[in-house]
């Protein structure tokens, strides 16, 4: 009783014995190393397959037989070693032969490879190969990868489609034997480090064995052989390694990448897959601030191309380290290249375009003089920080941030403060607002856009720590300055929340801003000085 | 000097020229083409053949048509083109040429 597969060559479809079909195996693979993966050489296989399938049916027709090894040796026989092509066969064919043991080399590199598998497929057939390679049930293998499509946001997706450009598509009967190889990966993989490891003695030993008395030169080759077979086994697991680093770190960051653009609120908050960008704020989001609308799709479309795909080609180099499939596909890797190229050039004459956004510059200031005839000292303090936690951190335009309130994203910033002299006798508060802009128009209007608040009671005055912009302004390095003026002989006190905004506060005292807080201060000829009696402090 | 080389380097320079003639005239199919040229013993191996064919093919000598076949999947059927023609004329006069030349040597002897 013998075992017997059933097999598919050129469309035909056929029962083999077990060694027989070993023996049809080993042939095809010879073949196509032989022919290798060029268009030329696949094309050349599959007319030797269909002529095998036809010699096939000429054997068993009439009556239903199994191939036995014996058919396959004949047919063989007829067809030819690759060796036996070179009788007639083309000139440089001769340089393409192995010099050494061709079986056993064959032996040893027939090893799974990962395709394509068209004739399971449901869309490109990466799954269905997939299952193949690792020997997971293909009803599994999709469930998870639907699972993984919902979850990821899509990503998967992308995932998928990188596998359908870049891994072969099982052609050959010697491909789809290729693809359902003997071996289960991890173990292959084991086996293929084992094998290697016994390489690395079997050289040793001969290293050591080889008589000293033999030629010095001999012992040298052996040396090396150890040496290269030592590096290989540690270049393999090294190439692993890396490999599964790369599709680890690849679909990582197309997750993040991905969410980034398109969600938003991402759930990867926190993961160590949070390369810096927050999850409250996403690209999409951070651009529109500091973008015109008209070139804001562009940028978008540039950046996703720019950053997406060195992204998925760290994933298909990770894969190919990994799963060791061919690939002959300039035309997409230049296409690729080119498209990433353009992006960059897109990117770059949007930014500079976006520079003439910040040409001009324009500022408005108001005057307001502080009512407060009587007062001897004015208090100074800043209202509460209700937007420090809501702030991103991570993120910082010039002096402005971005704070995202009741999930609305808001830029705010603090402004500057500073104290002078006032060369009249009354207090004055100059409020300056600043801006860039295209044109001077522009400038203005944008100037416009700031929001600052502040409040006076009696002798009392409260500053907002933040100013805003309105709602769908553009960042355009908005700032907003004051300066309040002291007359000789009045003071300021400033309150300890005062630290947020005060600015280089010129004092006799030179004292640094933080140290200043909490303290009153008299204008006197010389400029501001502490004033003394000073830790009784109350409102008069 | 290798006998079985130099007999196998002078089949090879004539096999293209053979496989051109063989395809003259009516469109074949590569087993047709191997039984013609197994029967003269021109190729030992079938797998000499395929090599040629794609190579023929690509330089544009041959172009070739599928066409359904009653056992089977469908079939390359190969014919020569317009360029192909011309070669082959070239090759025949050069190859009169050949044993004409061969002749006239051996007899002068």
């Amino acid at each position: 009783m013998k075992k017997t597969f059933t097999i598919n060559i050129s469309g035909s479809i056929f029962h083999i014995d077990d060694d027989a079909y070993e023996n049809l195996q080993r042939y095809l693979h010879m073949l196509n190393r032989h022919f290798g993966t060029a268009i030329e050489g696949q094309e050349i296989l599959q007319d030797i397959e269909a002529r095998i399938s036809e010699l096939f049916i000429e054997k068993t027709s009439n009556k239903v037989e199994v191939i036995t090894n014996i058919m396959v040796e004949e047919v063989i026989a007829r067809m030819g070693k690759p060796e036996d092509f070179l009788e007639a066969g083309d000139e440089d064919a001769s340089t393409k032969t192995q010099p050494k043991g061709e079986s056993a080399d064959t032996e040893q590199k027939m090893r799974r490879r990962l395709y394509r598998d068209g004739d399971s497929r449901v869309l490109g057939g990466v799954c269905s190969g997939m299952g193949a390679y690792f020997n997971i049930d293909l009803v599994i293998l999709r469930v998870i990868f639907v699972l993984a499509f919902f979850l990821s946001a899509g990503t998967a997706m992308i995932v998928y489609i990188v596998l359908w450009i870049a891994v072969p598509k099982a052609k050959t009967t010697a491909q789809r034997l290729e693809m359902k190889g003997k071996e289960a990966t991890i173990s292959n993989i084991e086996k293929s480090i084992k094998e290697e490891m016994n390489e690395v003695g079997e050289s040793y030993n001969k290293f050591m064995n080889t008589p000293t008395n033999e030629k010095g030169q001999t012992r040298i080759e052996r040396f090396g052989d150890v040496v290269t077979s030592v590096l290989r086994v540690f270049l393999r697991i090294v190439v692993l390694l890396f490999g599964a680093a790369l599709i680890i770190g690849g679909i990582a960051s197309l997750i993040a990448f991905v969410t980034s653009i398109a969600v938003g609120h991402s759930f990867m908050s926190g993961g160590p897959w949070d390369f810096g960008w927050d999850s409250d704020i996403n690209m999409t989001g951070l651009l529109e601030h500091f973008v015109s609308p008209e070139a804001y799709t562009i940028s978008l479309i540039a950046i996703s191309v720019l950053v997406g795909i060195p992204i998925l080609l760290i994933l298909f180099i990770g894969t190919k380290l990994l799963f060791r499939y061919k690939t002959n596909n300039k035309l997409i890797g230049l296409g690729t290249f080119g498209l990433w190229l353009v992006a960059l050039i897109t990117l770059i004459v949007v930014s500079v375009s976006q520079v003439g956004n910040f040409g001009k510059q324009s500022s408005q200031t108001i005057t307001q003089k502080v009512e407060c005839t009587v007062c001897k000292t004015l208090y100074l303090e800043t209202s509460d920080d209700l937007y420090e936690s809501m702030i991103d951190d991570h993120i910082s335009l010039d002096r402005m941030k971005i704070a995202v309130v009741n999930g609305k994203e808001k830029m705010l910033g603090h402004p500057r403060f500073s104290v002078e002299k006032s060369s009249t006798d009354e207090y004055l508060l100059l409020i300056k607002k600043r801006a860039r802009g295209s044109s001077t128009e522009d400038a203005q209007n944008n100037v416009e856009q700031i929001e600052y608040n502040f409040s006076q009671k009696d002798s009392t005055m409260i500053f907002d720590p933040y100013y805003f912009l309105k709602e769908n302004a553009k960042w355009r390095e908005q700032e907003v300055t004051m300066t309040l003026k002291v007359p000789e002989g009045k003071s300021v006190y400033l309150g300890k929340k005062m630290a947020d905004i005060i600015y280089d506060i010129e004092n006799t005292e030179n004292m640094w801003d933080g140290d200043m807080v909490g303290k009153t201060w008299i204008m006197t000829a010389d400029g501001l000085a502490l004033k003394k009696d000073t830790v009784p402090v109350q409102k008069q | 000097m290798d006998l079985n080389n130099t007999k196998a380097q002078m089949r090879k320079g004539v096999l293209e020229y053979c496989i051109l003639l063989v395809i003259e005239g009516k469109p074949l199919y590569a087993s047709d083409i191997i039984e013609e040229l197994s029967r003269s013993k021109m190729i030992v191996v079938e797998g000499t053949l395929y090599p040629l064919l794609t190579r023929l093919k690509n330089d544009g000598l041959l172009a070739y048509k599928w066409e359904e076949s009653t056992q089977g999947p469908p079939r390359k059927y190969y014919e020569l083109t317009e360029e192909g023609s011309y070669f082959l004329n070239e090759m025949g006069s050069s190859w009169d040429e050949l044993v004409e030349a061969v002749r006239m040597i051996k007899e002068h002897k």
